[in-house]
């Protein structure tokens, strides 16, 4: 059922804030698994090929969670409009 | 330093630690307000990273809580929702920086570099044992007057053991805290590690051709770990030029491998 007018907007825009706000947390969690990949492991050598692959996959889980909320907020619009 | 986490995000929370720990920082990671609040009144950490959205208590409560308890503690607020009237609150209820997600680690760390830079400017942030003086605000280290250049985890194993002046350190607790690797790992890294300390330390005593041998300012617990010894502590200004880098993205050490 098609909600209209600004009792509609409120209950978007609340539900919209708290979906932003579920999406920031595995946006920050990419962004800093993704630096912190590049950093030395021990202060001294580069990361090794092995280290960069653990990095990879730990951000593809992240992106996943991204993509699951993108999909979520993505299924909420298409109901509300 | 010591940082505390309060995190309910396990991945962003074990993100988090894992890369404070490679800054070189001693890091303890809770996933709940209460536990926070108790962890921090109990350990009295040097800065506390807390969350606003936590499960048992959350980081309002936590703040409001921990208010004229803890004034040594530095804390910096993480939080996803975009309110100034919430930073705000949080600034007046003791907290000393927000931060908002999604953020790039690279300003967490600077974030927390201030907030340490400013809570050491009202402790004496230099460490002095037997001529060796480490500052922990500016990252210098000096023997006898003399810069020493040292990589980031010398600098942490210099600190650990400076901070630790008169007791043995364990391999296995140096191991844990300043490597992050299980005590039980089969590896020399501690011993390979102290050696560098020596040579360098020494060079800048007795220069880079002379014997250290006789240089005991790092001292050797048999079949134990090893010790500064409280003899010579001092509090002489010197000189003090050379700068220990934090762990930025690529600025890691070319040449130098240590023996696993």
């Amino acid at each position: 059922m098609h909600k209209t007018g600004a009792m509609a907007e409120t209950d978007l825009a609340s539900w919209m804030r708290t979906a932003i706000h579920d999406l920031c947390q595995p946006m920050t969690a990419l962004e800093c698994g993704l630096f912190i990949g590049t950093m030395s492991p021990d202060g001294v050598r580069k990361p090794t090929a092995e280290d960069l692959t653990v990095t990879i996959i730990e951000a593809l889980e992240q992106c996943g969670r991204v993509s699951a909320q993108l999909k979520a907020m993505q299924a909420r619009l298409q109901t509300e409009f | 330093m010591r940082v505390l986490i309060v995190e309910d995000d396990v991945a962003l929370g074990l993100f988090l630690a894992k890369g404070l720990k490679l800054e070189g920082h001693e890091v303890e990671l809770v996933t709940d307000g209460q536990t926070g609040l108790q962890k921090a009144l109990a350990s009295r950490p040097d800065l506390m990273v807390l969350d606003l959205g936590l499960p048992q208590k959350d980081g309002m409560q936590v703040l409001e809580e921990m208010q004229g308890h803890l004034a040594e503690t530095s804390v910096l607020v993480l939080t996803g929702r975009n309110l100034v009237q919430e930073r705000v609150r949080c600034l007046n209820l003791g907290a000393d920086d927000c931060l908002l997600k999604p953020f790039s680690f690279s300003e967490l760390i600077a974030r927390c570099r201030g907030l340490l830079r400013r809570r050491m400017q009202y402790a004496d942030p230099v460490l002095r044992v037997g001529g060796v003086e480490l500052n922990r605000m500016d990252r210098s280290v000096a023997r006898d007057g003399r810069a020493v250049e040292l990589t980031a985890k010398e600098f942490a194993l210099l600190e650990y053991l400076m901070q630790a002046r008169g007791k043995t350190c364990l391999r296995s607790d140096l191991l844990r805290d300043v490597w992050q690797a299980s005590p039980s790992a089969g590896t020399n890294v501690v011993d390979v590690y102290v050696n560098y300390l020596r040579k360098k330390l020494g060079a800048a005593r007795y220069g880079a051709s002379e014997t250290t041998a006789n240089d005991r300012v790092i001292e050797t617990v048999r079949g134990v770990g090893y010790m500064m010894s409280k003899e010579g502590m001092d509090s002489g200004v010197s000189k003090l030029v050379a700068r220990t880098p934090y762990l930025d993205g690529v600025a890691w050490t070319e040449g130098r491998q240590a023996s696993a």
